[in-house]
């Protein structure tokens, strides 16, 4: 059913065509949380600040708390919840529990998708690309020096294939 | 220490401490107007982020803790302790001003050296 102040629109997420009916108030974030149960993905800050809700769109990172939902008619999203399987992670997952780069976590699915995103096209970043590509994303928990080895080791576990 | 049973989740609260107490040393500061914290985004109340975090190398020293959960302790906040007076001494080394307050932002420097000048800043109302 369609209302005045609603719209139907229809994207990919996570790999499969979905709909979603969304107000034109309605955040990215929102309706991933309220319509499909898509948890991975978290409002922090809610101004585009924090990163803590990154998702792809198109590939590249936004920030879900910002991003209306409406502007997503046509676009191919993927959240935190489409990488790897239980029991075959990501690379970029498998480096982030093997260097430990998380205390709490409730970051982690922000910067997993960054740094995803700039390993997709910059593979073998510096020290120094990778801190400015992830300077939008805060740990609260400051767990930066793993996240960084991390994303040098997820570098270097892509490269082996 | 204490005993460290997982090391690898040790290191990270000592580093994750040392930058928590970074932020509360040198630029995390709460407005209260009446009560009200008036900054409480993180637009106007900063916190490190992976650019503010300097080289850090983290060392365990164990030990036992006999009356801990195998002989571990807890690990918590201790790297808090010694990073604000570490930056203090350095403002008193490189400046000649001791603050004693949290944060040492530029302001409260700039503030302590008028007042040792005999110049203090007057706060208008
Ligand atoms: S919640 Fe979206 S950037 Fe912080
Ligand atoms: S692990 Fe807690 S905020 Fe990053």
């Amino acid at each position: 059913m369609i209302s005045a102040t609603t719209r139907t629109i229809h994207f990919r997420l996570n790999g499969r065509a979905v709909s979603a009916e969304v107000a034109s108030h309605h955040t990215l974030i929102e309706m991933l949380q309220a319509q499909f149960e898509l948890t991975g993905a978290r409002e922090s800050c809610g101004q585009g600040l924090c990163g803590c809700c990154t998702v792809l769109l198109d590939g590249k990172p936004v920030s879900g708390c910002l991003y209306l939902a409406a502007f997503a008619d046509g676009a191919d999203i993927v959240t935190i919840e489409h990488l790897g399987e239980p029991d075959r992670l990501d690379p970029v997952q498998e480096a982030f529990i093997e260097c430990g780069a998380f205390q709490c976590g409730y970051c982690t699915p922000g910067f997993i998708l960054s740094a995803k995103s700039l390993l997709a096209t910059n593979p073998q970043p510096s020290d120094d690309e990778i801190k400015d590509y992830l300077s939008g994303n805060l740990c609260r928990c400051g767990a930066y020096p793993e996240i960084l080895q991390a994303v040098k080791l997820a570098a270097r576990k892509s490269k082996r294939g | 220490m204490g005993n460290p049973i997982n090391p690898k989740i040790v290191e990270t609260q000592l580093s994750g401490a040392a930058t928590m107490q970074l932020g509360f040393t040198l630029v995390e500061k709460m407005h209260l107007d009446g009560g009200q914290v008036v900054n409480a985004s993180l637009a106007d109340y900063r916190i490190p982020g992976i650019h503010d975090i300097p080289p850090m190398e983290n060392e365990i020293v164990e030990a036992w803790q006999s009356n801990g959960p195998f002989g571990a302790k807890g690990v918590g906040e201790l790297a808090t302790f010694n990073v604000s007076p570490a930056i203090a001494n350095a403002i008193d080394d490189a400046v000649g001003v001791r603050i004693t307050e949290l944060p040492l932002t530029p302001e409260a420097i700039f503030r302590a050296l008028r007042a040792k000048a005999g110049m203090p800043i007057e706060d208008r109302r």
